[in-house]
């Protein structure tokens, strides 16, 4: 059977989230809860001089939120400050293979974008 | 009877649409959809007021509701049935009208930890603001409400015992009689909860003896935005209205006013008409079903969806295991599988299930738990429908965590 939200690309980040451990020596940092839910996503970023150079995205929640914060990981590392924070809903959704989830699922997805932009706002 | 439920005849996803969310909200007959179109078609007219032929067909199916209601509950008479945007406001007018004003420092509410966010946060609320004692009586292993520990926190000091009928996670009925006895020994007043009891267990708020009685109607096969407040009279009497305006006056002069009998002083405004007419509708729908045949039907499914789900490797059922002492609805957790996956999955093969905390957070943050998945049953539940379900459950762990 195919699945419309769950497609390979999806499971895949969510069975083998990449870059998935916390960052000891972080500069960026952000812990965000989906009150809803109960689902949390920690994001801690090493930059310099406006270059991601490491991170690592620890998600507690559903498929969804896990392959979100993999998805997103994957896509700043070696990026700038700036570009990272041009990364919108729409680009999470097209990384996780195209999926619409439904308005209530959209913010798992998205989760870790939140909490990343909340690491990077105080700067 | 899955014919006269025009929303169960479609397909969703490409699978025939299992209903598995009345706990929620119930679908609707087809009856009580017509009885509203009927209303707004040729009786449409405001209630109470108007002399002209609508204006008096309008009144008169409104109280006709009324006094249906209050014979499907068992209430002495349609006078203490008051009309309510639902179970929320209903308990919202009991905390505000009723328990306000004889609350305070020395004073307490007994609630327990299996409530509906909105059988516990009005009492919490209140006792803030009052200085009173907001007293929770704690759960079993197994889910049920620990009597011994309720009995000990009941004492004199307690003004009202707030208490669900049957738990919307747990599923677990409580011992109603029993509780009633108890709090009216040591002075206190009783309010049910009846939003999961009112459409799957007969009721009589008689026989039962409770003090105050709330229920939705979209719970009763219904429309929402209409619910209601079951009182005893002489408390209906001594209760103060929480909202002024049209409607609830006997007369008013520039300096004063004095109000209607009850149930008209707290219904201030021009009623939801026909909603009250579904309502009502929807009362004599469950009534020619009959509220044993409707019991029994779902303690066969409820017989079945357990036996079904102890089957699923893993699967953790809330609640009591036992179907005697649970109605209507069974919650669960797979290990490794996020609730909302299970919803979104379920959907996928045309099944509405829920997930999540069910508003009911403090206790599922007792029991450890992110938030749990709930299947729950109507009269229009079938065998298949359940099988559906389980089928999902059985592959769900496959899909998510490859073979």
């Amino acid at each position: 059977m195919k699945h419309e939200l769950y497609r390979e690309v999806l499971l895949d980040h969510y069975r083998n989230p990449r870059k998935n451990a916390l960052l000891a020596n972080a500069t960026h940092e952000a812990d965000t809860a989906n009150q809803s839910c109960g689902d949390r996503a920690r994001v801690t970023l090493v930059a310099r001089d406006g270059q991601v150079e490491d991170v690592g995205i620890v998600v507690d929640g559903c498929a969804l939120a896990v392959a979100g914060g993999s998805v997103l990981a994957e896509s700043v590392m070696g990026s700038s400050i700036a570009d990272v924070r041009k990364i919108d809903v729409a680009e999470i959704l097209a990384l996780l293979g195209n999926v619409a989830p439904s308005p209530t699922r959209v913010r798992c997805a998205t989760l870790a974008l939140e909490a990343l932009r909340s690491a990077i706002s105080e700067h | 009877m899955r014919n006269e439920f025009p929303a169960l005849q479609q397909r969703v996803n490409d699978f025939p649409f299992a209903y598995l969310d009345s706990a929620a909200t119930t679908q609707k007959p087809h009856r009580v959809i017509a009885a509203m179109n009927a209303f707004y078609q040729t009786s449409n007219a405001n209630v109470h007021r108007g002399i002209h032929t609508l204006a008096e067909r309008a009144s008169g199916q409104y109280e006709a509701a009324r006094e249906a209601v209050a014979r499907f509950i068992g209430a002495p008479n349609a006078q203490t049935v008051v009309w309510t945007r639902g179970t929320t406001d209903a308990i919202n007018l009991v905390a505000a009208s009723y328990l306000a004003p004889r609350i305070g420092p020395g004073k307490a509410v007994l609630t327990t930890l299996m409530e509906h966010h909105s059988n516990f946060v009005p009492w919490q609320q209140l006792c803030k603001r009052t200085g009173a004692e907001l007293r929770v009586a704690p759960l079993t292993e197994d889910g049920r409400l620990d009597l011994a520990k309720f009995t000990e926190l009941l004492t004199s000091d307690v003004e009202l015992v707030a208490i669900t009928h049957v738990s919307n996670v747990l599923g677990t009925i409580n011992p109603l009689s029993q509780i009633v006895q108890a709090a009216h020994r040591v002075g206190a007043r009783v309010l049910v909860d009846a939003a999961q009891s009112v459409a799957h267990l007969p009721i009589n708020v008689q026989e039962l003896d409770v003090d105050f009685l709330a229920f939705s109607g979209h719970k009763l096969y219904g429309p929402t935005g209409i619910g209601v407040l079951y009182a005893k009279p002489e408390l209906l009497e001594s209760m103060e209205p929480v909202q002024f305006g049209g409607d609830m006056v006997a007369s008013v002069s520039v300096e004063s006013a004095s109000w209607d009998m009850p149930p008209g002083k707290f219904e201030a405004g021009t009623p939801p008409i026909a909603e009250v007419i579904g309502l009502g509708e929807s009362v004599a729908f469950l009534t020619a079903v009959g509220m044993a045949a409707a019991e029994h039907h779902e303690a066969r499914l409820m017989d079945f969806s357990l036996r079904l789900l102890q089957a699923v490797p893993g699967l953790r059922i809330l609640g009591p295991t036992n179907p005697i002492l649970r109605s209507g609805l069974v919650s669960f957790s797979l290990p490794s599988v996020h609730p909302h996956d299970l919803a979104s999955l379920a959907d996928e093969r045309g099944v509405a299930i829920r997930a999540g905390f069910h508003c009911a957070e403090p206790l599922h943050r007792s029991l450890g738990m992110q938030g749990s998945a709930r299947m729950s049953l109507g009269v229009y539940t079938t065998k298949q429908d359940i099988e559906q379900l389980v089928a999902v459950l059985h592959q769900v762990r496959d899909i998510l965590n490859g073979r």
